[in-house]
């Protein structure tokens, strides 16, 4: 290859012949910003970012698609393309959704709320999964974009979640290919492609297609490219930004693909593909799955042990010795070990050496990992075995397991032992191409936890037997090597899972993965069909669903028939909902009731698990339980001038109390606050029951640009007087606007929203702290003074159980069994 | 033009024609949309796997080009220009006319699959404006009371 010269921004640079420009300025460390180009697709021209001034050339070339070529004078940064590029991103961000990059208040809000707030849609920065790790962000930061002054577009195009392990919101992506193209590229022929035009142009599928339905392999290259959070990892998705990225091997099957581990506090939360080339792809239960194995919600954190009739949970150490003294004295052929082969050689050998040595037994069985579980032979009498692994349990005297994943054979052992696996051992792993790989534990497992060599070794430790006491995998290895211990390959799995998603393999320690990770079920359907059961509600059962609504996106207008509660509920009371008769209790504002019909209607937000659950109901649903009204009315009266303000959810909220002030002859003013104008919904109601309403939109797509606190002091500023204030909303938006209000001397009522369980005065879950009183939001709210609120501990009581809720999320929503597609494909 | 046929028509005569190269996609979908009148999905199927494009590919050009249709038209396509000389010249009134007169909305099918109703840009006759295309004939300086004195031609 010959060398050219040419200058960029004054510099002479030398590059290669047939590089691109931008090639060149990377290359010479001169960033040009970009977003549809990556490194392992070829260039596109599609996002006009890394446009360059080229003298002699006429316009504003992308650098991405201009050959470098010898002598040009190439400038990147004068203040024309600057500006160019400025007017470029907010054509992008007009179509994205932005408001949360030119908010006021922007720094408070990722001071008090530094994660992601979990939602179904994504509409701004705070629901965006991909918040810190988004090109657009830190391209609008760089480029101190501060105002969106071209018109804010939002699609509203469906969530697409019925597809195991991703979700989809195009209503975010801006059009950049590299999904498409990285698909083009590893498997041949694209799942998704560009699909309509114009500005109906987006990412599909031929016909509306699952992807299941469209052939795709489930390698998670599309997410993993995604400058956006359009697509995104329905399991890590909520986890935040990766904190570390080492690599190692999947064990699941023997081609052993090389894997990079995304860890966040130490937990294996997504496996990537080492290069986005198609010899480094993965399968879906290596870039899925084994996420999920090890850190899903069923996942054995503790050891168990027996007394008397029951398991109880033990330390490690008194789990060994459980197990250790159950085991002495019981060495001879009745005792059998049975473990599989998805582990590393040490492991086997170790467990085989413990067998034959410490048992002094010739049962060492490794169970297959077609599913097919071992038959013991007659006369045993003790087992160990590490995963689910046997069958036919009765007859044995002790049984002991070490297992990931809970089993029913644990209800009848005598000792459970939660053991370390997959990307959280180290050791030699021979892949079916005969490398020996050696790898290292890159993932850690909950403190206690250890790998079964580490709890074989303790329990041979206990029992005073020599030639176990092992600190590493080398160390095994070395005796492994000394004995001239063989490294047998396994058997190359034939036709690869690589290329057909019908392949997968299945098993791990003789768990059917499906049954953990339940969204692989719609790729390998289970033996018998898991067909939902849905039964039809008699026409006027109790809580039953009327009307289900997405009145804007995230949004859920529900009305439900509650004649009980709608005759006796105040405004400014709520009600606690059960979806079904698994899920939590979760307290809604009545955000409206009509007492004539017996329905009451809340307003709520997808904000998790349990508000995903009232989400998917549809009308004709009827919820397991109401309770309610609960909680204390506001007091009606005259006060003079009523401020009513909502936001989000709150929006809804306000709307009876506005109602109710402008019956006690108020004078009424509704402040409906959203972050772009795309959000707001409920104006003519809210018109209808008020004065005067004010619209305010941090991004000023509509009404004032701002919050409900920059409404509040231009009504000041213009001599107006306000008897009583109403707000409803987050807590962080409550919180800014009482803290204006205490300074302004407005009164001010707001809606608490704690953690809530029984919403009786019972628990005490929904505490909250008024100037050192305790009070309970259940009973003594949901209204309290906002001046005496303190927030900072409201906050983060709300925040106690943010890790439970992201385990118990990804696999909701899921499509699992058929659904007919006859009206979607009907044009 | 034929007359539409049953979807699970055999696409191999057509696509015999054809070389297997991806050049070939647009004719294809062309002869295809001729011989039953749309692409019906079954054909996209068969299609990818004549060229080894993924039906996704294949679906992404066909919904560019607003010639190829995914469903069942009428038998005679009437098209009424809305460009800027027909626009001008009330071809807005000529629409409504005929969207009242078939009973369909702009894009839509009559139930007897007689007639699609369609709006269109411009057909470079605007010197003829405002203009009416049903299949290939031209019909110019359209008043609303002609729409009605054309349809009777079909009937």
């Amino acid at each position: 290859m010959s060398e050219i010269t040419f200058t960029i921004d004054g510099v002479e640079v030398r590059t290669e012949k047939g590089d691109t420009v931008l090639e060149a300025a990377q290359k010479a460390g001169i960033r040009i910003p970009t977003l549809c180009a990556h490194p392992a697709l070829e260039p596109y021209g599609a996002c006009r970012l890394c446009i360059v001034e080229i003298e002699g050339l006429r316009g504003f070339p992308p650098s991405c698609t201009t050959p470098a070529a010898a002598g040009m004078v190439v400038k990147t940064k004068t203040p024309q393309i600057v500006d160019l590029r400025r007017e470029v991103l907010k054509l992008l961000l007009s179509g994205h959704t932005s408001p949360c990059l030119v908010c006021l208040h922007r720094v408070q809000c990722e001071k008090y709320r530094p994660v992601s707030s979990k939602a179904g849609k994504t509409t701004r920065c705070f629901t965006c999964s991909n918040r810190d790790q988004c090109s657009l962000r830190e391209l609008a930061v760089e480029y101190n974009i501060q105002d969106l002054d071209l018109p804010i577009i939002y699609r509203n195009l469906p969530l697409e979640r019925t597809d195991p392990f991703m979700d989809r919101d195009y209503n975010v992506c801006v059009l950049c290919g590299r999904c498409a193209r990285i698909c083009k590229k590893i498997h041949g022929s694209a799942v998704i492609s560009f699909i309509n035009r114009g500005k109906n142009a987006r990412i599909g599928t031929a016909f509306g297609r699952d992807h299941t339905e469209a052939d795709c392999k489930f390698c998670g290259a599309c997410i993993d490219i995604c400058p956006t959070g359009s697509l995104t990892d329905r399991f890590a998705k909520w986890y935040g930004k990766p904190d570390e990225a080492p690599e190692t091997n999947c064990l699941i099957c023997p081609i052993g693909c090389r894997m990079r581990v995304k860890l966040k506090d130490g937990n294996h939360i997504a496996s990537t593909m080492t290069d986005f080339t198609r010899e480094a792809r993965l399968c879906a239960i290596g870039r899925f799955v084994v996420p999920q194995l090890l850190n899903g919600p069923r996942r054995l954190k503790t050891h168990k042990i027996r007394i008397a009739d029951g398991l109880i949970n033990a330390s490690r150490p008194d789990a060994v010795r459980g197990a250790a003294e159950r085991l002495a004295k019981k060495a001879g052929d009745s005792f059998a070990l049975v473990t599989h082969s998805q582990t590393v050689a040490e492991e086997i050998y170790l467990l085989k050496k413990f067998t034959n040595e410490v048992m002094k037994s010739k049962n060492f069985f490794i169970a297959g990992t077609d599913g097919e579980k071992v038959h013991l032979p007659a006369g045993i009498k003790t087992l160990y075995m590490t995963g689910d692994l046997v069958d036919g349990l009765a007859g044995l005297e002790t049984i002991i397991i070490a297992d990931m994943l809970p089993s029913a054979a644990q209800q009848s052992a005598d000792v459970v032992l939660a053991a370390a696996g997959l990307t959280e051992i180290s050791g030699s792993f021979t892949n079916a191409a005969g490398k020996i790989e050696e790898l290292d534990a890159v993932a850690r497992p909950a403190a206690d936890i250890v790998p079964d060599w580490r709890l074989v070794c303790e329990i041979a430790g206990q029992m005073d037997a020599p030639g176990f006491t092992f600190a590493t995998t080398r160390q095994i290895k070395a005796e492994m090597t000394q004995k001239g211990e063989a490294f047998t390959p396994g058997v190359m799995p034939d036709p690869s899972p690589l290329n057909d998603t019908r392949f997968l393999p299945r098993w791990y320690r003789g768990h059917l993965m499906s049954d953990i990770v339940v969204s692989l079920r719609a790729l390998n359907p289970p033996e018998e069909s898991a067909v939902q059961e849905t039964t039809e509600t008699t026409a006027l059962s109790p809580f039953k669903v009327l009307e289900k609504i997405e009145v804007v996106a995230n949004t859920h207008e529900t009305t439900i028939y509650a004649p009980a509660i709608a005759e006796k509920c105040q405004p400014g009371q709520f009600i606690i909902a059960m979806v079904n008769e698994k899920s939590e209790r979760i307290p809604y504002t009545i955000a409206d009731f009509d007492r004539a019909n017996g329905t009451i209607t809340l307003v709520t937000l997808e904000a998790g698990r349990s508000s995903r659950d009232l989400a998917l109901t549809a009308r004709g649903d009827s919820l397991a339980h109401v309770a309610g009204p609960l909680g204390m009315p506001v007091e009606v009266k005259k006060y003079g001038t009523v401020v009513c303000a909502g936001g989000c959810y709150g929006v809804g909220a306000i709307l009876p109390i506005a109602r109710a002030m402008k019956e006690a002859g108020n004078r009424v003013i509704c402040i409906e606050e959203a972050s772009s104008h795309y959000l707001l919904y409920w104006q003519d109601k809210l018109s209808a029951v008020c004065d005067e309403l004010l619209i305010v939109t941090k991004d000023g797509s509509a009404g004032m640009k701002g919050g409900i606190q920059e409404v509040l002091a231009m009504l000041v500023a213009r001599g107006e007087k306000i008897d009583q204030a109403y707000v409803i909303g987050c807590t962080f938006m409550m919180m800014l606007v009482s803290n204006l209000a205490k300074e302004l001397s407005i009164p001010t009522q707001v809606a608490l929203n704690p953690i809530m369980l029984d919403g009786t005065g019972m628990c005490g879950a929904c505490r909250v702290s008024l100037e050192g009183e305790t009070k309970f939001a259940c009973v003594d709210g949901p209204f309290f003074d906002g001046h005496k609120i303190n927030w900072e501990e409201l906050m983060s009581r709300n925040t106690s159980y943010q890790g439970v809720e992201i385990e118990a999320l990804p696999q909701k929503g899921v499509k699992l069994a058929h659904t007919c597609r006859c009206e979607k494909n009907r044009h | 033009m034929t007359k539409a046929t049953d979807s699970n028509d055999n696409l191999a005569d057509i696509l015999a024609q054809y070389t297997c190269e991806n050049d070939s996609l647009i004719p294809i979908l062309q002869a295809v949309q001729q011989k039953i009148g749309y692409l019906p999905e079954e054909s996209i199927g068969e299609i990818s796997s004549y060229l080894g494009i993924s039906q996704s590919e294949i679906f992404g050009v066909a919904t560019f080009y607003t010639k190829f249709k995914f469903a069942r038209s009428g038998d005679h396509q009437m098209r009424v220009c809305l460009g800027t000389a027909c626009h001008v010249r009330g071809g807005g009134q000529i629409m409504d006319e005929a969207a009242r007169a078939l009973g369909i909305e702009a894009g839509g099918t009559t139930p007897d699959y007689k007639f699609s109703l369609e709006r269109v840009a411009c057909f470079g006759s605007c010197a003829l404006a405002p203009v009416i295309v049903v299949d290939d004939k031209v019909y110019g300086r359209m008043t609303p009371k002609k729409v009605k004195t054309i349809l009777k031609e079909f009937e």
